[in-house]
């Protein structure tokens, strides 16, 4: 018995060193401190969405390119980004946004780093007077993890 | 391995619809170094190196490329350069572009406090081109919300004056209207209004 529990100690050790090993010396490893950072104005993270509204209770719009879009996005989701932003909203998405305002809209991009949902959002609420609009804590990245339905 | 600048200003010409940045850089370190990666905060900046190693002493470049799009006024994008080395293993590298505006919208959104008076308020066209800019035609994606044009000065300044039918219930809305101006992307242009319950505080 006793010899039984030094083996999985020993075996739990190893496991603890390899992972610490790979964590040390991995190029994309995330950045520990970045979940402890508050929640910036107007920032939402995808549990508040699930929790508060759920997924369905708001409308998703992507900031990422169109062919991020086109790869995968957010079942529903409408695409909404800066470089395309005069076409898109002078096309219609105008009104597909305007049409659903009296629900929460939330605003994602890439991921963690990107601004883009951020700078979106902003848009969204000085320019085009949309009332409530927060962006992702992130990115695609949250959307994946949480089990957010997407679509192609 | 340290850079000649790392931050690149591009003042865009009306006409660019992408600028190119070039940040040069030398291996300083005595050793070979390898950038590992090279990504962008903005799928509308692409940026890579020549190539993946380089020997000591030797130089390169990381070009990046934006795509201006829909984008207005200075905007910053950054590229993120990740090398072999422990020390500066990531670097940052800014463009920065100043766009110009040659159609100005003022303001780009109009507010009506909902149970207010529904009065008539004008958005204010300026065309800052060294040619003439004329509105050709505009619609309203709201139809009690009419809108006129008035032309101040032909080519120069132009006023929409927008007025709602009624303010007792919320709505959004966007104002489109085009201009003859010779390059595409001026050709089409926006303005939004509504009726809202208070006015916020733009941030």
């Amino acid at each position: 018995m006793r010899g039984a529990l030094v083996e999985v100690a020993f075996l739990v050790v190893l496991a603890a060193l390899a992972g610490t090993g790979s964590f040390a010396l991995h190029p994309e490893r995330p950045v520990l401190y970045r979940a402890d950072e508050p929640l910036a104005d107007g920032e939402v993270t995808a549990d508040m969405v699930t929790g508060q509204w759920g997924s369905d209770g708001v409308v998703w719009i992507d900031a990422r390119t169109r062919d991020k879009f086109e790869e995968a996005h957010v079942e529903g989701a409408v695409l909404l980004n800066e470089q395309e932003w005069d076409d898109l909203l002078f096309s219609g998405t105008a009104e597909t946004i305007f049409d659903a305002a009296e629900k929460p809209m939330v605003v994602y991009c890439g991921s963690y780093s990107c601004k883009a949902s951020k700078q979106v959002a902003a848009r969204m609420r000085d320019e085009m007077g949309v009332p409530e609009v927060y962006f992702l804590r992130g990115g695609w990245g949250a959307i994946l993890e949480a089990g957010i339905e997407t679509e192609q | 391995m340290s850079f000649e600048k790392y931050r690149a200003e591009h003042k865009v010409k009306p006409t660019e619809d992408s600028i190119v940045a070039k940040f040069v850089f030398k291996n300083e370190t005595g050793k070979e170094v390898r950038i590992e990666d090279v990504h962008t905060n903005c799928g509308c900046i692409r940026a890579d190196s020549d190539k993946k190693v380089y020997g000591a002493g030797e130089s390169g470049v990381v070009e990046a490329e934006f795509k201006v799009g829909s984008f207005k006024g200075v905007v910053e994008k950054t590229v993120t350069v990740q090398t072999n080395l422990k020390e500066k293993r990531l670097q940052t590298l800014t463009v920065v572009m100043d766009i110009p505006t040659l159609v100005e919208i003022k303001p780009d959104l109009t507010e009506w406090l909902i149970g207010s008076e529904p009065e008539p308020k004008e958005i204010v066209i300026t065309m800052k081109h060294d040619k003439p800019i004329r509105v050709v035609n505009s619609t309203s994606s709201r139809a009690n919300v009419d809108h006129e044009i008035v032309t101040v000065e032909e080519g120069k300044i132009y006023k929409i004056i927008l007025t709602p039918r009624t303010t007792e219930q919320l709505m959004l809305g966007v104002l489109r209207f085009e201009t003859d101006c010779e390059i595409d992307k001026y050709k089409k242009q926006m303005a939004f209004f509504g009726v809202v319950k208070a006015k916020r505080n733009r941030s």
